[in-house]
Order: C-alpha cells, then structure tokens, then sequence
C-alpha cells in the first residue's frame, strides 16, 4: 500500500543532493576540525563555508551563526544564554503562550530560578495581541522570545512589527533581545535577519531535508550569552564538542537547498494546503480549521472534528497509509491536550479532535485526493461509535 | 463464601451537584504529603462508606473545568471531610497551594472500595498516598469495635515517606487485631525488627506474615505498577478474583 | 505479561479490538437495554456509554453494547470489556461489579501505564450499568 507521509512539520526525510554532500564526513574525512594537520583542517574548512552558506541566507556575518545539535538547544541557548548574561540587568522575559515546548520550558525553569515571564496571549486566529505585548514591556525585560511559525497550527507572527515596537521602546539600550524560533518558518518564509529586527534566530535540521541532530543559533556580535555546553573552545567558546562535520554541511546544504526552492514550493504548498482546506471543510459536518486562513504556513492544515478523538482517527489513517499527527490529550505524556490550541480559545474537546497534516516536498495532487476520499466515512464512522451526539 | 443476598451498592445519585466546602486546615505529614481538612459551607459532612473517593475540581479557571479523584482519608464520624493529598502533578500542586478559607466544589462520595461485614480476614496492601482509604477503613472498623482481623503491609521508599506513623503505630498497639508490617524498599536494613521488610513486597513476604493465602481478602491501593504486580503475584498463587479488589491512583 | 512485538502502537490484540470492535451500539433508538451507565467527561478526553441486557432469572449479563469518545486504547478497552461480561453465557452481575481494570488490561495484552485509566473508565460505566438496572429493579417490587 502507497505510503503518504503527511508529517512533514515533525520531521523530514534527508534530501537525496544532501546527503551527497555528507557522506565524505561519514568516510573519509573524519578528521577533528580543532588538529594541525591537513585531514583537520579539511573539517575545519568544510564547517567554516558551511558556515559561511548560512549567513548568507540569513544576511549576516558567519561569526554571528553558532552550531548547535537542535532546535531545541538553540533555544535553550538563546533563553538561558542571555538571562544569565544580563540578569543584573533585569529579570524580565517575554514568551507567547504558543511557543514550542523548548521555549516555553525554558522559561518555566527561569521562572523557577527568580525571572519574572509574562506569557502572551494570541487571538482566536492565531496571532499574537500587539497591544498586550506593547503593555508587557518593562524597564527590566531583557528577553523577548516570539516564534516566527508555528509548528502546530501555523500562523505566522508579525515578527518585524514586533521587533519596531521593541525598538521604538528601548531607543539606544541594547535590551531586550528579541528572539525568534524560525524552525518552521526555514524553507517557507524569508530569513533575513535584518528584515526581521531579531537579535537571536533559532533553525533546525531535521525540518528542511537536513539530517536530524543540527541546528543553529544565529546572535548578533553586539549580544553577549552564558554558553550552555562547556569544554573546549569550539564555537567561539559558545558550544563546545568535537563539530560534526556531517551534520553540519548536511544541515547548511539543506538550508541551501531550501531557500532556492522556496518561492515556487511556497507557492506550490500553498495552492495544494488551499485545496486540501476547501475539499475536507465541504465534505465534513462540524468540521472546523484552526488558525489564522492566510497568515499561515503554506503546507500546515490543523482541522478539528466535533465528536471524536484525535489518535484513534490517526490510527485508523495509519492503516490507510497515511501519516498524520494530532493535538489530543491522549498523545502527550502528561494527558493534556495541545497549549496551542487551547490557546486559541477553542473547547477543549475541539482540542481533543485535531488532526495536523503538513504537506513537503514529495506531496502530490493524488496523495491529498486520496486523503479526502478516505478522511470522511473515517470520521464518520468514528462519530457513530462515539458518545458525544452532534 | 460468597454471600447468598442480592448485592446493592448504593452510589449516590448521580446528577446530585457538587457541594462546595471550604479549608479549614492544613497539616503537612511528609515532605511531599499534605492532610486538607474541609468543611462544607453548609450543613454537615455527607454520609459516606470509609474507603469511597469524591471528586475534587476548582472555583476559578484554574485548571479549567477539570476534576480529580481522591480518597477520603477521614472517618464518616469525624467533623470535617479529610482528603491527602501527594504533590505529584499540576493539579495536587495547586490543592497544596490553597489557602485557608478558600473554597473547592466537592463531589458526593463515589466507589466501592470498602470491606463488607463478612469480611472477617482483610489484607491491606499499601503503597505511599495509597494508604488514605485504608486510614479511613482501619479507623472507622476500631471505632465501631469490628471483629475483624486486619493485616496491613505499607509500602514506601524510605521511612521519610511513611505518610500517619504514629497515628498507625498507635492503633496498632491499642488493637490486637490489627498488625503493621512496614516494606521499605529504599532503605538498608539498619534494624532486626519483626514487621519490617527492606526489599519490595513479594510473595515470599506475603506467606511470611500471613501464613496461609487463602480465606482473606485483599485490598489493593497505590500507583499502577504497584497495584497490577500484586494483582498478578495474589492470582498466580491461587487467590480467586473475587477476595481481590484494587484501587489504583493515578 | 507478554509483550509481543509488534510495528503497531499497541498489541495485537489491541489493535485487533481498536479496527474491528465488537458490541457497538450502532443504533441506540431500537436497543431497549436494562441498565445504562456512562463514565468520563469530555475534558479529560475519553468517554464511554455502556448498554446491558440482563437475564433476569439467572442475573448473567446477556447482552452488552457501548459507545466511546475516546483514542485507541478506551475504544479496545470497552470492547474487551463488552466481550469478558458476555462471553461463556456471560458474567454474574456479582462477578461483574468487581471486574478490575487489571483484568481488562491482562486481556488486551498489556496498555502502556499512560493508558491506564481508559480501562478504570470502561469498568465505572459498566457499575454504573448495573446500578442502574438493579435500582429499577427495585422500583419494580
């Protein structure tokens, strides 16, 4: 049976052009990018252009990229790595309520240890309230940490408005620093940093056809944060570890790859996610779509279907073939349901009901077609099996 | 042997609301454990069977419209209704944090955990907070002058963590029928004493103290794996499922 | 407990009950049931509705339908309880009342602890079920 993978937002396969371009620091060139000799320095080019590609893309300096093994690091680092630089400063950070868990756990520990976090609301669309944010600003807030996209339902912040207001409000201070989760947003919508107004950028590889376990964290030089990960001088003194030369490239390549591919796949996605959308909220009762309908990631669909349950409808897809994910309680580790979409205001049991399907680089017309043809008597047989009566 | 009458358990009725009580103190018995006595802002305390759970859920947006169960761990004679309670998640953390005064909607008693008169031999099996019903059980059956034999086998990591020592020592030096045997899993044997086990309650234990398996009933309280292992090492070794009931906390 | 492997996110027999439950209460307008119970609530994410048909001169459980809101392992989970009541003659209202979520569970092949309590939710519909049959039962004398 044909395999339709529709997770693209948890993970990606590696690009075929990617994985060329590691394999030489899978075989032959092991060398240790911190030796003299010639197999060292080998890694140590190959880790400097790859470093080079990326600050390319994003406009900046490549002494300004640090290489990280996730997302989830580059967070934790930009969090954790200027509180604790600037804690005499101010005690003050700034989270949205629809952060990734990297970011919002982060500041729960800071929280823990004496920092004051303010969790902003979004709108019932999605977005993050301007004028909260404009409230929240305070002479001790040194971190502002506002996710460009979001993984689950999509929406795109007003990244650059945000940084305008920050700096209307800080004149010639240097805080707060405005950081950014770009990890969803890499491959879909622009990364020019200066566009943005961020200060700290946070990517990850395992989301645009790179190999997982790489990422990176772009810092403006003017910032200084604590390292997480002591040892050796490696990154600038800020992440130490032998480098990985084939993650590394395999994460730069694929960046590459991305943004050259970005405005016609955008483009693509889109006109495929917009399909999708009007086909399933026709042919499905009391069926609803979560998040902002333009302000969006182009390949992310986040349904709601009144009167089932999430994972048994992603159980019963996976026998079809087909590979989605959902926000309901019954897949999280401490039984509750998605902070995202309770965020959004929605009942709790709409919550429960959520099915997410991203679409990538190998989805076609047919695959969603072929979706739309076996979601309805799913979920309609699910809904005659359930308690809950529409 | 079982009985021969029709067996009726009498649950309250279900669309009875919540009544809604208030704290009126708070004792602390570990590092973890908090006793929160409640009083309802009207009238008295409902009637209910020792061993029964209410359902516990906020005023506020707190936690949204959520609820949980809890052990009543008072007797029905006692002047307020005693819930302990363990720091374990984002909802117990919150029942620790409120104050004196403030007030929680509380649900008519619901389960059937609890020992008919027939019982004359009962077995209690215990594991950290899963001990609240059965402080509740080994109370009201000394109050009402029972005639029944009771064996208690608690488990906890540490002595630390014993949640009602004394209270539990005290009975069980005032009552001859009643017997403590302490399993603590995590600590080293520092002491010869009879009725102390210092590794996880097992079978072996088990035929140790209570000689013979059958013709008792067993009671079983504490987190899942706790409950299920001691599930299956009582139906492995002959005991039929109707001498088993299991109460599981989590 | 065995576990046996398995590409699937539960056991076999899980998944078996999952994609092909038994007992479902299709149509609830021409199934007169002599007890009905429900336990869960929608915020915490499962639900289930039990249906029983008792034999009133033996007090087995003849017939035992349900319903469930509810991810793969409440959906197997009343359907192996829909099952142990109703299989071999079906059970005592007795025996019934102290079905324990662990025999479920044992039945299923094991559920991750996580999941636990959808097999505590099954059983509390089906007291409730029973409850309810023998309070019209007494309303009857």
């Amino acid at each position: 049976m044909k395999q339709i993978y529709l997770d693209y937002a948890a993970t990606t396969y590696i690009d075929p052009i990617v994985l060329q371009k590691m394999k030489p620091y899978l075989t032959t060139a092991y060398g240790n990018a911190s030796s003299l000799y010639s197999l060292g320095r080998e890694a140590k080019t190959a880790i400097n252009v790859a470093k080079e590609n990326v600050a390319e893309i994003l406009e900046t300096l490549p002494q300004e990229i640090i290489l990280t093994g996730s997302g989830t690091e580059s967070a934790n680092l930009a969090i954790f790595g200027i509180a604790k630089a600037y804690q005499d400063k101010g005690n003050h950070v700034i989270v949205s309520k629809i952060e990734h868990k990297a970011v919002l756990e982060s500041a729960k520990r800071l929280e823990k240890e004496g920092f004051r976090v303010t969790y902003l609301d979004i709108n019932s669309r999605g977005i993050v309230n301007l004028n909260e944010f404009k409230k929240a600003l305070n002479k001790k807030t040194i971190l502002v940490s506002i996710m460009y996209a979001n993984n689950e339902i999509g929406t795109i912040q007003p990244i650059s408005e945000i940084a305008e207001i920050i700096t209307k409000f800080k004149k010639e201070n240097l805080l707060p620093a405005f950081h950014s989760d770009a990890c969803q947003a890499a491959g879909a919508l622009s990364l020019k940093v200066k566009d943005l107004g961020v200060d700290l950028l946070t990517l990850n590889g395992s989301k645009i056809y790179g190999p997982k376990g790489s990422g990176c964290l772009y810092k403006n030089q003017d910032f200084k944060i604590e390292p997480l990960i002591v040892g050796g001088s490696q990154e600038m003194g800020l992440r130490a570890g032998t480098e990985n030369p084939a993650l590394i490239v395999g994460f730069s390549e694929a960046l590459k790859l991305a943004e050259k591919l970005r405005k016609k796949e955008s483009q693509r996605l889109r006109n495929l996610r917009n399909y999708f959308i009007e086909h399933a909220l026709k042919t499905i009762p009391h069926c609803r779509l979560n998040g902002h309908t333009q302000k969006r990631l182009p390949n992310n669909i986040n349904l709601s279907f009144a009167g089932i349950e999430g994972e048994s409808l992603v159980l019963k897809l996976d026998q079809y073939g087909i590979s989605v994910s959902t926000g309901s309680a019954c897949t999280s580790h401490d039984l509750s349901p998605s902070h995202v979409l309770l965020a959004l205001g929605i009942k709790k049991e709409l919550a429960h009901g959520s099915l997410r399907l991203t679409l990538g680089r190998k989805t076609i017309k047919k695959d969603l077609d072929y979706v739309l043809k076996i979601l309805p008597p799913v979920v309609e047989k699910l809904r005659k099996m359930s308690t809950i009566r529409l | 042997m079982p009985s021969k009458k029709p067996l009726m358990i009498t649950l309250k009725n279900r669309k009875e609301k919540s009544n809604i009580f208030v704290l009126k103190k708070k004792i602390r018995e570990t590092s973890d454990v908090l006793t929160l006595k409640f009083s309802p802002i009207k009238g008295l305390v409902f009637s209910f069977k020792p061993g029964q759970f209410v359902l516990v859920s906020f005023f506020d947006n707190r936690l949204g419209k959520q609820c949980r169960a809890y052990s009543i761990s008072s007797c029905p004679q006692d002047k307020f209704l005693t819930l302990t309670v363990k720091k374990i998640g984002v909802f117990s953390s919150a029942l620790h944090k409120l104050k004196i005064g403030e007030k929680v909607k509380i649900s008519p008693p619901l389960g059937d955990f609890y020992p008919e008169k027939s019982m004359k031999n009962l077995v209690f099996l215990a594991a950290g907070i899963g001990i609240a019903p059965f402080y509740s059980i080994i109370k009201s059956l000394y109050l009402e002058g029972s005639m029944n034999k009771l064996t208690l086998f608690y488990s906890n990591k540490t002595d630390k963590d014993i949640v009602f020592p004394e209270e539990l020592s005290k009975l069980a030096k005032k009552w001859r029928k009643f017997k403590i045997i302490h399993i603590l899993t995590q600590q080293k044997k520092d002491c010869n004493d009879e009725n102390k086990e210092f590794q996880r309650l097992n079978v072996k234990i088990l035929k140790k103290y209570l000689k013979d398996l059958n013709n008792k009933h067993y009671f079983i309280c504490g987190p899942i794996e706790f409950v299920n292992d001691l599930w299956q090492v009582l139906r492995k070794n002959g005991v039929e499922e109707y001498f088993i009931k299991t109460e599981v906390f989590y | 407990m065995k576990k046996t492997k398995t590409n699937w996110l539960y056991s076999q027999i899980v998944k078996e009950h999952f994609l092909n439950p038994k007992n479902v209460l299709w149509d609830e307008k021409n199934y007169r049931a002599d007890g009905k119970g429900m336990a869960g609530n929608p915020v915490c994410g499962d639900i289930m509705s039990v249906w029983i048909k008792v034999d009133e001169k033996n007090k087995k459980i003849k017939d035992c339908k349900w319903r469930t809101y509810g991810c793969g392992a409440a959906i197997a989970s009343t359907s192996m309880l829909s099952v142990m009541v109703t299989e071999k003659g079906g059970m005592t209202l007795k025996k019934a009342l102290n079905l324990k979520p662990q025999e479920i569970v044992k039945r299923l092949g094991g559920l991750p602890a996580l999941k636990f309590h959808c097999s505590v939710l099954g059983q509390v519909a089906l007291k409730k079920a029973i409850n309810d049959y023998l309070k019209k039962q007494k309303r009857k004398k």
